[in-house]
């Protein structure tokens, strides 16, 4: 997977292509703890993501656990598959997902 | 291009000595070979420079021996000519003065009778006449006629010519000699000598007939008027006789002739001195081209013949007789039957003849003919000698080079063998390493490439020695780990209900289940058991993660699940036992993992299926009425463990008799094949409705999907836990 990420200000843009899955998950963990310091508006752009695993559920859930105490997280263009899994697991009642 | 190079000789494939021994060898051979070739052609151009060089050089002081002796001999002979020719010349020059002076004498003493008494002189008729002593002797004609009174007067006058011969005499007293005055009137006065004799010796014929004006010396002189050089003979002691006569004169004219005739040894000597080797001939040449005097007296050049050699056949001697009677001096060669001869020739002026003397070119030149041949022979023996020492040099070069190509090959050989013992070394020490001996160490102390790689080699050795014990290390914790982890699998498999069938007294349910993690222990589980007489629950979950971390939360969820269940008092409150797991499953989740659950309680009686669904896969419900499977509407309840505090909406229906609820966690789904394409939702329920359910049971139900799944995963790695729970609904027991 590719991990794409666009800093403007305070303000970080995280695109992700391909699968989020066990393994890619970890490089995403990686971003999640170490690029948020500051980030007061979190913005995920799934337009090429294909696949969501509960691995990669579990980064979502804390990088939204992180932004609620220091801004926001949206999460932009997700694809019907992925919305399925995030419909199916709940994540979408939690998640901040724009049209 | 290397097979081009390697099919030449000396790089022909093989081992390393063989070809270090071959190029070595290529090379010092090349060296010799050219020297060889060096030497040999040194050889060749001094050899042919020196054959040529000597040829040359013998020639050429051959000929100038011949040179240099030619203008010694030519001027020699030219020098002894000029003194020799001097040298005659004074002698017969003497004589001719004193014949000069005798006729002064003569006509002093005829012309003035008046100062001379009359005298009277011996005569050999009647007395013996001493050497030396002045004698008057009478012509035949005149003894036969008689002595008139006035010729007696004239006789005793002359007679006083007597004191002019008298001193003459005496001077020419060492050889025979005549000193004589021929009178016309038939009488001479003369003197003889003849050393060592007490008498003149007189014929009788001479006694009584001499006539004096008959003699040629006379007649000769008489005629010419002057004085005259009479040809030259032989005496009786051996020696060349010479006469020089003058005429003298009275008051009337002519009266007669004055003669000295000498035997002149030292002309003799003067002219034998001059002779040169054998065929040496000296000769005095008269102004009529006459031989007057000769060494020889027969044969060439002799003084007998008397012939005019100016008019002789031989062109080259009439040419050189021309030039010494021209008065000329120097030389010449001419041919004399035969053969050449230098001529050397110098004038004698004051008589007008020459003096010449000649020698046989070819004895001349014999000393130079020896000489060249001497040289010759001396460059020839040395050529031998030369050609000698080239043999016997390209002899000993031969067996030198061969002697020296048996060392070089020794010598190679050794050479190459000691080059590549540390090669050999190597190869030895690296198979040994390679055939498992780590501890061997190579040693080459070379100094070069070789011990910089055997040194690389022993490095090597370490290096894969403490890998080699490094692996074994990890290998061992690799190996307790796994050991450890399949403790794991065999705890976590017994921890999940495994043993079927499950509870087979009871006829209204059927139930199986499996779970393949995906490594040695997994997070996704399932679960049932009959809570009591009436009620069956079941339970599927996963956890988000695989392996141990996944396993380890798993336990919790199951423990605490099972726990919440069995203290609940109501199928109704499944929602607060599962919102009562959540809440304590989110205290102390730093690691933020959570698990999606199905649970279900199923009244065995009734058929009535309470359900609640935490972010789980729907599973596919089995109508026997409809005779398909379809997914269970579900209610979008979050995951557990995720965010505390959720309400969970719980959900129902009623099973009937032969209906059947296929369980299954994300693995089944998300199953990858070889192109990477999900098994996914339509795949899985397609398949269920493909196998025969009705007559299936359980546990044949999930063999079918799991062969299913298995053919379309193939070979692809297994990416996640696959766990899969049938439950059969048979309707209530009849009591």
């Amino acid at each position: 997977m590719e991990i794409k990420k666009e800093l403007t200000g305070n303000k970080l843009k995280i695109s992700l292509e391909g699968r989020l899955d066990a393994v890619s998950a970890g490089d995403l963990d990686k971003v999640i703890q170490s690029d948020l310091n500051g980030v007061e508006e979190l913005i995920f752009d799934f337009a090429d993501l294909d696949f969501v695993a509960s691995a990669g559920l579990r980064v979502l859930l804390v990088a939204q656990k992180r932004m609620n105490k220091q801004g926001t997280m949206k999460i932009f263009h997700v694809n019907e598959d992925v919305m399925d899994v995030l419909e199916m697991t709940g994540f979408s009642n939690f998640l901040d997902i724009v049209d | 291009m290397n097979e081009k190079i390697y099919s030449l000789w000396f790089l022909k494939k093989g081992s390393i000595r063989n070809r270090v021994f071959r190029l070595i060898l290529l090379g010092s051979m090349t060296i010799l070979v050219v020297m060889g070739l060096l030497v040999v052609y040194g050889l060749y151009t001094m050899n042919s420079v020196f054959m040529t060089q000597s040829d040359q050089l013998s020639g050429t002081s051959a000929g100038y021996i011949e040179d240099v002796t030619s203008q010694q001999i030519t001027g020699r002979l030219t020098d002894v000519a000029k003194t020799r020719a001097l040298a005659i010349e004074t002698e017969i020059w003497g004589i001719t003065n004193d014949t000069d002076y005798l006729a002064y004498g003569v006509e002093n003493v005829i012309k003035h009778p008046e100062y001379y008494a009359r005298r009277t002189l011996p005569d050999p008729r009647f007395q013996k006449i001493r050497p030396g002593e002045v004698y008057i002797h009478q012509g035949g004609s005149l003894q036969a006629s008689g002595v008139s009174p006035s010729l007696q007067q004239e006789i005793g006058i002359m007679s006083n010519v007597a004191s002019y011969i008298e001193p003459m005499a005496r001077q020419y007293n060492q050889f025979e000699s005549s000193i004589f005055v021929g009178s016309k009137n038939g009488y001479i006065i003369a003197s003889d000598n003849a050393p060592g004799k007490e008498y003149i010796n007189m014929t009788e014929e001479f006694l009584n007939t001499y006539e004096p004006t008959e003699r040629g010396w006379y007649k000769n002189t008489q005629a010419r008027g002057s004085i005259t050089f009479n040809d030259i003979y032989v005496g009786a002691d051996g020696y060349p006789s010479f006469t020089c006569s003058a005429p003298y004169e009275d008051n009337d004219g002519f009266a007669g002739v004055v003669a000295i005739a000498c035997s002149v040894k030292s002309i003799s000597d003067i002219i034998d001195s001059s002779l040169m080797g054998k065929s040496g001939i000296s000769f005095v040449l008269s102004d009529k081209g006459k031989i007057m005097l000769s060494t020889n007296h027969e044969g060439l050049m002799n003084d007998v013949d008397g012939k005019d050699l100016r008019k002789d056949s031989n062109e080259s001697l009439a040419d050189a007789v021309g030039k010494m009677i021209a008065g000329e001096s120097g030389w010449q060669i001419v041919e004399l039957e035969g053969q050449e001869y230098f001529l050397a020739y110098a004038p004698m002026q004051k008589i007008k003849w020459s003096f010449g003397t000649i020698i046989a070119i070819n004895e001349v030149m014999t000393p130079v003919q020896t000489a060249r041949q001497h040289i010759v022979d001396q460059v020839g023996g040395f050529k031998d000698l030369m050609t000698d020492q080239v043999v016997k040099f390209v002899l000993v070069a031969i067996i030198s080079i061969w002697s020296a190509l048996v060392l070089l090959f020794n010598l190679t050989s050794w050479l190459t063998d000691k080059f590549v013992a540390p090669i050999k070394e190597l190869t030895g020490g690296v198979r040994e390493i390679a055939s498992g001996n780590l501890e061997k160490k190579i040693s080459i102390p070379t100094g070069d490439e070789l011990e910089t790689l055997a040194n690389a080699f022993n490095n090597m050795t370490d290096k894969l020695q403490n890998y080699m014990s490094h692996l074994t290390k990890v290998t061992m914790e690799k190996e307790h780990i796994a050991t450890e982890l399949a403790v794991a699998t065999n705890i976590q498999e017994s921890m999940l209900p495994h043993i079927f069938p499950f509870a087979p007294e009871r006829k209204e349910f059927d139930i199986y289940a499996t779970m393949q993690a995906a490594k040695e222990v997994g997070g996704d589980f399932y679960d049932f058991y009959l809570v009591d007489d009436e009620h069956l629950l079941v339970t599927i979950a996963d956890v988000s993660g695989k392996g141990v971390p996944a396993a380890l939360f798993m336990v919790i969820a199951k423990t605490m699940l099972k726990n919440s269940v069995l203290s609940m008092d109501s199928v109704k409150s499944l929602a607060d036992v599962m919102a009562r797991t959540n809440d304590q499953l989110c205290q102390n989740n730093d690691a933020m993992m959570f698990v999606t659950a199905f649970m279900g309680i199923l009244n065995l009686t009734t058929g009535q299926f309470n359900y609640i669904n935490a972010g789980h896969n729907p599973p596919a419900l089995y109508k026997a009425s409809e005779k398909r499977f379809d997914y269970l509407p579900l209610e979008r309840n979050f995951v557990m463990g995720g965010m505390d505090h959720i309400k969970y909406k719980g959900q129902e229906l009623t099973l009937q008799k032969g209906d059947r609820l296929v369980l299954y966690t994300d693995g089944v789904t998300e199953a990858l094949n070889d192109s990477k394409e999900l098994f996914g939702e339509e795949r899985l329920l397609d398949t269920l409705n493909k196998t025969k359910a009705s007559e299936n049971s359980a546990q044949n139900l999930l063999l079918e999907l799991e062969q299913v799944l298995n053919d379309y995963v193939g070979d692809a790695e297994q990416s996640d836990d696959i766990t899969m729970l049938a439950l059969v609904y048979n309707g209530p027991e009849k009591a």
